[in-house]
């Protein structure tokens, strides 16, 4: 019987340790395409505010209110609340708005410093010139972002394989290590 | 007849960055009342005027007469209130920009003013805004009231055409909103029953639309054709909306005149303001000396700002007899 028992304890143990290691890696693996996806949606939003800005010259905060609902996820709460912030009268510009904005939703994204640095400077000049000025300087975020978003699709089709396969494959080496 | 009713000030101070706005909200209910405009001018002492007296305000919100005691107004500051009052959207207020103001929900008014870029000779916008005057906007309701009866021409069922005369800020775009608001909603005491009414606002003044919503009331038969040069917009509403009266703000240009003299015989009464003193500075302006001697306008209103805005000179009908005397 004793014999009995410690066989599936160990079979369990081996069990948890090989799913939890493929967990990990599932979710590593995951933080890649979850990155692509949020620099995609990103680059969309701002295709948006310069459809706002240049044709509907929608003032920013109800434009912000627009791409929110249609971007939604992580990124919508970003604009969201540089939104809510700008209607809230308490005096913040949209600059410091959306920079507060980021500091909320930042560490909820798969985003990265590079990616956070290249935001924070598309907020120093939002809103704060004319319709050609901001134009030219949503395209030029656009472009930073898109190439972020080049090289995050390069890593992606890199690791996302690697970590999904690879954390079974250390889960089951560690099990076989301790057998 | 002194125009002066309490304003909600909160309503301007929330377009101040809170380095102004903390300064402003020290002020005593005696000012604040009586408050006009608000000065902020990039480097230069933060100033206020009030109907009685121009002065500047110190960090603590002191009225102080110094220019040196005075609270500076940083760069920031002025950098601030400009992302303020366009709400972070200067694209959005282009048009704006280039008239030099912007109308803030309240119907208050932010005059700007800085560098102009040109294009091809052309005004096309304001840029490194340096002065801002926030002009605090008050409603009146009442304010003509004891001038209705003499402005309805009884037999025919309809007001007169009338013109309201006074030099600036003496009151005449209060005067002239609060009578398109009683005609429109009528008068039962004074069996004046409410007219429709075609509104050019041009300047953004009498009904001080924002976001496309007259932020005073005008009353339940108003059309207002916002932003609209007054001589298009004067035959645009008559053809569109048919209404019985149209008002307009501040006519002088030769079109503004033009646009008039088509308007006086199809029926419908003209209600305009122009700036003058008195009857011989209307007779000395080229293209409204016309209508004066034409005796286009039967009734005239005058302003003045001797015993605060809108103390009333007088109305006098088109061959100047004196109607109602003044305060």
């Amino acid at each position: 019987m004793k014999g009995r028992d410690a066989a599936t304890l160990k079979l369990i143990g081996s069990l948890l340790i090989i799913c939890s290691a493929g967990l990990a890696g599932l979710r590593i693996g995951a933080v890649f395409s979850l990155r692509t996806r949020q620099l995609r949606e990103l680059q969309e939003a701002l295709q948006l505010l310069d459809t706002e800005i240049m044709y509907g010259a929608t003032p920013l905060p109800a434009a912000l209110r627009k791409i929110a609902a249609a971007a939604g996820g992580c990124i919508g709460l970003i604009f969201r609340d540089t939104g809510a912030l700008l209607g809230a009268g308490k005096g913040y510009s949209a600059g410091e708005a959306w920079s507060l904005a980021l500091e909320r939703n930042f560490r909820h994204t798969a985003l990265r410093q590079e990616d956070l640095a290249i935001l924070k400077s598309f907020g120093e000049a939002l809103g704060s010139s004319d319709r050609n000025e901001q134009h030219k300087h949503i395209e030029l975020t656009a472009f930073h972002l898109r190439q972020e978003s080049d090289k995050a699709e390069t890593a992606r089709q890199k690791n996302e394989r690697i970590w999904q396969y690879g954390g079974f494959l250390v889960g089951i080496s560690l099990v076989l290590l301790f057998i | 007849m002194p125009l002066e009713t309490a304003v909600d000030l909160r309503l301007v101070l929330v377009y101040l960055p809170p380095s102004l706005r903390e300064i402003l909200e020290r002020l005593p209910p005696s000012l604040t009342g009586a408050l006009e405009e608000i000065r902020v001018r990039q480097g230069r002492p933060l100033a206020i005027k009030t109907d009685r007296q121009d002065c500047f305000l110190d960090q603590r919100g002191n009225v102080t007469d110094s220019p040196t005691a005075a609270y500076r107004v940083s760069a920031e500051d002025l950098w601030k209130t400009v992302q303020l009052i366009s709400q972070s959207s200067v694209y959005a207020f282009e048009e704006e920009f280039r008239q030099g103001f912007l109308t803030l929900p309240g119907g208050h008014r932010v005059g700007l003013a800085g560098k102009a870029v040109l294009d091809g000779g052309v005004l096309k916008t304001l840029r490194d805004i340096g002065s801002l005057c926030f002009r605090i906007a008050r409603a009146v309701p009442g304010a003509a009231r004891r001038l209705l009866p003499y402005l309805i021409n009884r037999q025919e069922g309809r007001p007169y055409h009338t013109l309201i005369v006074s030099p600036p800020r003496a009151g005449k775009t209060t005067i002239l909103r609060d009578l398109v608001r009683q005609l429109s909603y009528g008068v039962d005491e004074l069996r004046i029953p409410g007219y429709s009414l075609g509104v050019v606002d041009e300047r953004g003044e009498i009904a001080a639309s924002y976001e496309g919503v007259p932020q005073h009331d005008l009353g339940p038969r108003v059309d207002v054709l916002d932003h609209c040069p007054k001589a298009i917009g004067m035959l645009m509403l008559l053809r569109s909306m048919s209404p019985h009266v149209i008002a307009t703000d501040e006519i002088g240009r030769q079109q503004d005149v033009d646009a008039v003299w088509e308007m006086v015989y199809t029926g419908v009464s003209v209600l305009a303001t122009v700036h003058a003193g008195r009857f011989e500075e209307l007779e000395r302006r080229p293209y409204l000396r016309d209508l004066v001697a034409e005796r286009v306008f039967q009734r005239y209103i005058f302003l003045s700002r001797r015993k605060g805005p809108g103390t009333l000179e007088g109305i006098w009908d088109e061959h100047r007899k004196l109607l109602l005397p003044g305060q």
